[in-house]
């Protein structure tokens, strides 16, 4: 096991290095070039022949390094190498320094916008996660079990609907009715908009809400929540069901069968500790996307997140905040493929590391 | 009638897959009987129904499968009628099936000890650690070496003799009244194979149990079997004591099976081949499921066996049955065996079917 992690790291190490390539490669790629979005903002505020467009341009490709040769400029954004004597020093985004934002928050680094985010990314994508597992495996399970019965046909309608229906769509009007409708009809309805209130407000059977409570952020989560799940419970409950329709035509169940287990016994302990066994793969791929976010999710619920911000800076033209969001969903990427190998071993005692 | 205690009886039982291609008549009508503290030899080449007959027995048989007609009488109750609670306490327990591939019957993520002492968890309910004590005595019992340690392995770290020891000491554990052994040795070498089968006589012989033993090897029938029954597409188409069907198989295929002409005092070890392959079993017709394969009845210019099913019955006055068109007779189409018994035959009959003779 040791030396397959020390290959596996080393891998690791080449994917990751490449994957900066392709990321830095991408900001030279831009259609007129990397600083288009900030001469366009220049110009709209001061027009064509503004004072200073030229020359704040010229600071501007200075202050990125872009008017080095690329690979030094690549160096210095990767490692932070070579120094320069009349330029700032760079730490290197391998190191972990990202840089300053460009546009969405100018001056601002790239660590604190992510910092001001991340919080709410992983609040919703946890909560959404979990709750689909909780609700996905149990009935991927049942459909599998009872397959072709009216709970199997039913699940798998829901997994049609699940998966056919628009996000943004389905987000609306979801607002529309439990925002909105329930509002306006004086019912118990959910908050909408940001993650927490601004001010004070009113809920029936709750009362007053104070901003930044526990209770506050809770209502805001359940929407977006529920929308987000939808989706994954979709697809997972699909997938649940495939694997528990595979294990059960295996020789073993029969086994256990054999031995006068009853049915409960035979799913829940046999079949269903071997069924769960690939769903390893999709819990730990799933790692990415608890930093990333959810893009539409977050934009439709007005969710201040690592969706939104992504989105944010790939229209302002951001690019130190875009290959920031980029390289660590790569390196989170990596990881969590070797996570999910380590951890097969774990459930699986057929598969030994080598 | 005849006064004999049977532990298993198997009626006109039916199962049929349901698949794409049609219905898939696996078991087509099957009569068996085992008699207490015998054993059954069953016989048959690969696909014919052996392992569905008895899986069936149990009612283990899964989607798209299913028993669609018949009855199974053990100790004189009908299985097939009983509450699944019931049946969960004869699984296992009254009667134990030993399955072929026993690498794959095993489950791969559970230690092969704790698969053993599920079985007494289940129905002694002994707590974990007992059980896992007693599992070590039977794995040890049918000859694992060093039991305590191997019963740490997990499935994929056995050799298939070993597994097939691990799944023959979950047979044996709760011992059964009825052992069902679907090719229990086949993947063992000569002399563990020999252990087994020892094992399985002494059992026997000590506590009368009652076994099936579904084999290829007819030495090993020879060897085990009191009663033969030789099975052929889904059906039974000879039974008898082990002697007679060494001495004069009577029916075509079973003689096949023998090699055609049986010399007295050689044992064929392995089932020889029959010309022509083993019948599509989706939707067949009322005939002589071998008729195709049949040289017999090509010698005697048999045109029944092509219109009407022949049955399992007597021949002679012994408990030797037949399903074969040489040795009954056939009024409703005016038909006489050349080796008549006198006995007649009732069959289903192919909508074409005509007189043979006038
Ligand atoms: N799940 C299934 N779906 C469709 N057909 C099946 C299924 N299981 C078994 N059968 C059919 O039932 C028939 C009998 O199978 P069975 O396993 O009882 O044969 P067998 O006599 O035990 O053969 P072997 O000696 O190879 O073990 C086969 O022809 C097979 O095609
Ligand atoms: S019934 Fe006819 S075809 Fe079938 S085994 Fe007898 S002789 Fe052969
Ligand atoms: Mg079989």
């Amino acid at each position: 096991m040791g030396t397959y992690l020390v290959r596996r790291f080393l891998q690791l190490a080449v994917v990751i290095l490449l994957a900066t390539m392709v990321i830095y490669a991408l900001l030279n790629a831009v259609p007129g070039g990397p600083l288009s979005g900030v001469r366009q903002e220049l110009i709209n505020t001061r027009g064509a022949t503004g004072a200073n467009v030229a020359s704040d341009m010229a600071r501007l490709q200075r202050d990125f390094d872009l008017d080095l040769p690329v690979w030094q400029s690549y160096l210095r954004w990767l490692i932070g190498w070579p120094k320069l004597a009349d330029r700032p020093n760079r730490g290197g985004i391998l190191f972990g320094d990202l840089g300053d934002s460009w546009q969405v928050a100018r001056g601002q680094s790239v660590a604190s916008l992510i910092q001001s985010r991340l919080g709410n990314t992983l609040l919703l994508m946890t909560s959404a996660t979990l709750l689909s597992l909780l609700v996905a495996i149990p009935i991927g399970i049942n459909a599998a079990v009872r397959q072709y019965s009216a709970f199997d046909y039913l699940a798998t309608t829901g997994a049609f609907f699940g998966t056919a229906m628009p996000v943004f769509w389905f987000g609306m009007m979801m607002i529309m009715i439990f925002a909105y409708y329930f509002k306006q009809l004086g019912w118990f309805y959910l908050p909408t908009g940001n993650a927490v209130a601004l001010r004070p407000y009113d809920v029936p059977f709750l009362g007053t809400v104070l901003p930044e409570t526990i209770l506050d952020r809770g209502l805001h989560l359940v929407l977006p929540t529920i929308v987000l799940s939808l989706l994954y419970m979709a697809a997972w409950s699909r997938y649940t069901r495939t694997s528990m329709l595979e294990v059960l035509r295996q020789d073993y169940v029969r086994t256990a069968r054999a031995k006068g287990l009853v049915e409960r016994l035979v799913i829940s302990k046999h079949a269903l500790r071997n069924a769960l066994i690939p769903l390893v793969t999709i819990i730990a791929l799933q790692i990415p996307g608890l930093f990333g976010g959810a893009i539409l999710t977050e934009t439709v619920f007005n969710w201040p997140g690592m969706g939104r911000l992504y989105i944010s800076g790939l229209n302002a033209g951001d690019w130190p905040l875009v290959m920031s969001l980029l390289f660590i969903t790569a390196v989170l990427t990596v990881v969590s493929n070797l996570l999910a190998d380590v951890m097969y071993t774990f459930v699986d005692p057929r598969i030994r590391l080598s | 009638m005849e006064t004999v205690d049977n532990i298993l009886e198997i009626h006109n039982l039916k199962t049929y897959f349901f698949t794409e291609d049609g219905e898939v008549h696996a078991v087509d009508g099957v009569d068996l009987e085992v008699r207490r503290g015998e054993t059954l030899g069953v016989v048959g080449e690969s696909g014919c129904g052996k392992s569905v007959t008895f899986m069936s027995v149990l009612r283990l048989v899964g989607m798209p499968g299913r028993i669609v007609e018949g009855n199974v009488v053990f100790n004189g109750q009908s299985l097939l009628e009983l509450p699944e609670s019931e049946m969960v306490q004869i699984r296992g327990n009254k009667i134990a099936m030993i399955f072929q591939q026993p690498i794959s019957s095993l489950n791969p993520v559970f230690k092969v000890g704790d698969q053993v002492a599920e079985v007494f968890e289940t129905h002694q309910g002994l707590n974990h650690e007992q059980a896992v004590q007693r599992a070590v005595e039977m794995l040890a019992q049918v000859g694992i070496p060093d039991a305590k340690r191997r019963a740490e392995s997990y499935p994929h770290e056995m050799s298939g003799g070993m597994a097939q020891r691990v799944m023959i000491a979950m047979g044996l554990a709760m011992t059964p009244e009825l052992l069902i052994a679907d090719e229990p040795t086949t993947a063992l070498d000569v002399t563990i194979q020999a252990q087994i089968l020892d094992l399985m006589r002494a059992l026997k012989e000590r506590i009368g149990m009652s076994i099936v033993f579904i084999t290829h090897d007819l030495g090993v029938v020879a060897e085990m079997a009191d009663h033969v029954a030789v099975m052929y597409a889904g059906q039974i188409v000879e039974y008898t004591d082990v002697g007679t069907i060494f001495r004069e198989p009577k029916m075509p295929y079973t003689q096949g099976l023998l090699g055609s002409i049986p010399v007295l005092g050689v044992i064929k070890d392995e089932l020889d081949s029959i010309p022509g392959t083993v019948p599509n079993l989706v939707d067949p017709p009322n005939a002589c499921r071998f008729a195709p394969r049949c040289r017999a009845r090509v010698e005697h210019g048999l045109t029944i066996c092509e219109q009407a099913e022949p049955q399992l019955l007597p021949v002679g006055s012994t408990t030797h049955k037949v399903r074969c068109w040489l040795y009954h007779d056939c009024p409703s189409l005016n038909y006489v065996a050349p080796h008549s018994t006198g006995i007649a035959a009732e069959p289903r009959l192919e909508p074409s079917a005509t007189p043979a003779r006038a």
